[in-house]
């Protein structure tokens, strides 16, 4: 029997209504501090901190020395980069083999303990790559900074723990994800656990690790251009050193230099993602020749990025040798050891509603202007609407709507382009460093982001199905047609930006903007490791819990 | 027997006049040079094998594609003179109901009936009316002729087959157009769906005087209220004449290979 459907559903209204609440809960969370614009002084020292900016941003320090300098230091943040992502990887892989249901279940059925212990040390390792994962990279640094000093040697560790976490957590999903008869069929030939995966699963999954390998390599390259804030190396302790000393001219250029690499790395990422899912499988000899052409890429990178970070390679020695090793086992082992008096508790879930306020309202404006962004940057909808609702449109309208996506994609390039820490230093000029330059640094980031993905969304849907939509004006085109039949895709987008907004929320918090990242360096500052320690374990709590109440709502491999 | 042209009742109104259009695809001719009148209030039924041109003819007249030479003139007008607010007064005049994929998946019922007044209203009255619908009377009144208005907040995907197509004939009767288009719109339909919708189609039309274009594949339904059969292949007009004058040579002709194909259907007609 067919169900009567007379009345409009309340579960229409209830994610509007959801999404209200909690802008408001989150507006109402966050501590804003908009003191120092509320007096005409203020305001004025506000602009002139803008106007010095603009200046320089009009007239960037070009001079062959500044250029030469920025030139080393894109290449040492991208040694970073590599160096981190590919030590990373080689951790994650181990770890993803232990925290793997499809590689440890030998397909014999177990009982009592025998049956027990693979999943206690299956859920162990998935706890510890859980805690790799959700402590950022910017924390990891903190930690670091002791026992490497300020140096690209603590970026590069900071960054391999982190993104160790996160491969090994995907590999092992992607794993996962092979249908299990795979493995069946080698283990019925007698292959042990890892012969079945070696020719089993990973072969399967071997093209999608690689895909994630590049786009976590991708955001690898911005993580690491401002690392350097927090930890010294590469672009990001210059471009802060400069805007430090108010060298506005120089801080430009630095910037100018993180834009040009993120943005490169941003193509050349999507260029080699987009041909490994085009491509079909290679004949054997093919692929035995590819597997040999990038080796020798990868390992004239890597010795390439040892050449370029060998200063503070050459001084590691030195370094290790002048610390106590005594002392910084009784030092770092209060973090073993977490203060769980209820006010440091308390204080750590005040500290995670920041990230998750600061998640929320950056997310929801974000998709907002995505939105905007989509619409004018649609090559679909702006460019090759002929295909489906041809118009007779004099030449001038033409060029002016290829201007208007041109420009709406260089615009979101370079909003996503330069990393969230970046727009922070940015917006600090007139907002100060808070939570205010924070949210706008993570909605003007994550609406760059936003902006790509959603594009890419309404330019998949085929023409086809534009036309039957009718040929309404364009606007209502895209809000009856092209929105509702990507609004599930970017359902999905969304939420992943929230899910990596709150990430950031942290990270932000470390330099600055309160919560609980602010918390765990201020309580690292003051050698209070115990407090240090509550406060990691609710950044992991945090991130994990997010992690999975996405999970919830939507299956597949995140990072 | 191959004819390029066709007259026109005395004295009747044009509404839809395609005069040598061509449209072509690389080397390949989809229509080939074909001129047809169809006069203001006719219901003509569109016949031919798979791939002889009709959904190219349809989308021509309905201005979603322009001829590569000849005119089209759909209600006196060519639309491929006009741009902005005039063309879309010119779309709103015509309504087009295709085999599938009518309905958004995302949006009620309600939104994707009153979807047919998109081209009446502004841009910034539609985005309000996605959130907060308007003329909610309209469409329920619409889905009342379809025997739907129970329906009215449901999803597409809670709908059967035939019910999507009776949402997108509500649309239809929302949007008041002069011209309906139907492309083979009962093709994924059992036998007595398909005499349904197309019994709807017709009704629309006589409603309001509308000119009615239909591509039908069941030739069964020919007799079902059309006063013209225009029969297409490989892109050329190869027959036309009222239904009761369609027989099996006449089918055997434009059909081909696929005549024996149109089993009990094609032997109804004759």
């Amino acid at each position: 029997m067919k169900a009567i459907a007379v009345r409009r559903p309340w579960r229409d209204y209830g994610l509007g209504l959801g999404l209200l609440v909690a802008a408001l809960a989150a507006i109402l969370t966050l501590p804003w501090d908009l003191s120092h614009l509320s007096t005409s002084q203020g305001r004025d020292a506000a602009w002139s901190r803008v106007d010095s900016f603009r200046e320089g941003f009009a007239s960037p320090d070009v001079t062959a020395g500044t250029l030469a300098v920025a030139f080393d230091l894109a290449l040492e943040t991208l040694a970073i980069a590599i160096l981190g992502v590919l030590l990373g990887a080689l951790l994650a892989y181990p770890l993803a083999l232990v925290a793997s249901r499809a590689v440890l279940n030998d397909g014999t059925r177990r009982s009592g303990l025998s049956r027990l212990l693979p999943t206690f040390v299956r859920e162990a390792f998935r706890g510890l790559l859980d805690a790799l994962r959700g402590i950022p990279d910017f924390a990891w640094a903190l930690v670091l900074l002791t026992i490497f000093g300020p140096t690209a040697i603590t970026a590069i560790l900071a960054i391999a723990i982190h993104v160790a976490g996160i491969l090994g957590k995907i590999a092992s999903e992607l794993w996962d994800g092979v249908p299990e008869s795979h493995g069946d069929v080698l283990r019925g030939t007698g292959a042990t656990r890892l012969a079945a995966h070696f020719y089993g699963t990973q072969p399967l999954a071997g093209r999608n690790m690689l895909s994630f390998l590049l786009m976590r390599f991708e955001c690898t390259v911005r993580n690491a251009s401002v690392i350097g804030a927090v930890c010294g190396g590469g672009l990001g302790a210059r471009v802060l050193q400069e805007l430090g000393y108010d060298n506005k001219a120089k801080a430009v250029t630095f910037l100018a230099a993180t834009l040009a690499l993120t943005v490169t790395a941003d193509l050349a990422s999507n260029v080699l993602r987009g041909l490994l899912r085009r491509e079909r499988a290679p004949e054997a000899n093919q692929a035995r020749t590819r597997r040999r052409v990038a080796g020798i890429v990868v390992a004239a990178l890597v010795v390439a990025s040892l050449a370029w970070i060998r200063e503070p390679l050459g001084n590691l020695g030195a370094e290790l040798a002048r610390l106590d090793s005594t002392f910084l086992v009784e030092h770092y082992g209060e973090l073993l050891r977490p203060d769980l008096s209820l006010d440091v508790l308390a204080e750590a879930l005040g500290g995670m509603l920041v990230p998750v306020a600061l998640g929320i309202l950056s997310t929801l404006a974000a998709v907002v202007l995505a939105i905007v962004f989509a619409y004018f940057g649609s090559a679909s909808l702006q460019l090759h609407s002929d295909a489906f609702a041809p118009e007779h449109r004099p030449t001038w309208l033409r060029v002016l709507r290829s201007l208007l996506v041109g420009t709406t994609r260089l615009v979101t390039a370079i909003l996503r382009g330069v990393p969230e820490v970046a727009w922070v230093w940015i917006l600090a000029l007139f907002f100060l460093t808070g939570i205010e330059a924070a949210l706008c640094a993570m909605i003007l980031h994550s609406a760059g982001i936003l902006a790509r993905v959603f594009t890419e969304a309404v330019d998949d849907i085929p023409y086809a199905r534009l036309e039957h939509v009718g040929t309404p004006s364009r606007p209502a085109l895209f809000t009856y047609g092209a929105m509702q039949l990507a609004r599930t895709e970017w359902k999905s987008y969304a939420l992943f930006q929230f899910e990596s907004n709150v990430r950031i929320g942290v990270v932000l918090g470390i330099i600055g903007a309160g919560g609980i990242g602010h918390l765990f360096r201020r309580a690292l500052a003051h050698g209070a490791l115990d407090r240090a320690a509550t406060f990691l374990i609710g950044i992991v709590l945090l991130t994990t819990v997010i992690d999975r109440i996405s999970r919830r709502i939507q299956r597949g491999p995140r990072c | 027997m191959t004819r390029q042209s066709s007259p026109t009742p005395d004295g009747a109104t044009i509404a839809l006049a395609l005069d040598r259009a061509t449209v072509t695809a690389g080397a390949r001719a989809i229509l080939d040079d074909v001129s047809l009148n169809v006069a203001a209030g006719e219901r003509v039924a569109l016949i031919g094998p798979s791939g002889a041109g009709k959904t190219t003819l349809l989308r021509l007249l309905g201005a979603s594609l322009w001829p590569s030479s000849g005119e089209v003139r759909v209600l006196g007008e060519d639309a491929s003179r006009l741009g902005g607010r005039a063309l879309r007064r010119h779309r709103r005049r015509v309504g087009f109901l295709r085999q599938r994929e009518n309905l958004i998946p995302a949006l009620r019922v309600a939104h994707n009936v009153l979807m047919g007044r998109l081209g009446h209203w502004s841009s910034l009255r539609a985005a309000w009316n996605l959130v907060f619908p308007g003329e909610l009377e309209r469409a329920r009144r619409a889905l009342s002729q379809v025997e739907l208005e129970d329906r009215l907040w449901a999803l597409p995907d809670d709908l059967s087959g035939g019910e999507r197509q009776r949402v997108a004939i509500a649309r239809l009767i929302v949007q008041e157009p002069d011209v309906v288009l139907a492309d083979e719109p009962v093709s994924a339909l059992d036998v007595r769906l398909g005499e349904e919708v197309i019994r709807l189609l017709v009704e629309l039309a006589d409603r309001k005087s509308a000119t009615l274009v239909v591509s039908l594949h069941n030739l069964g339904l020919v007799s079902h209220g059309f006063d013209r059969v225009v029969a297409l292949n490989e892109g050329r007009i190869r027959w036309e004449g009222a239904p009761r004058e369609l027989d099996a040579a006449t089918l055997r002709d434009v059909y081909g290979t696929e005549y024996a194909e149109l089993g009990p259907f094609g032997a109804q007609t004759t």
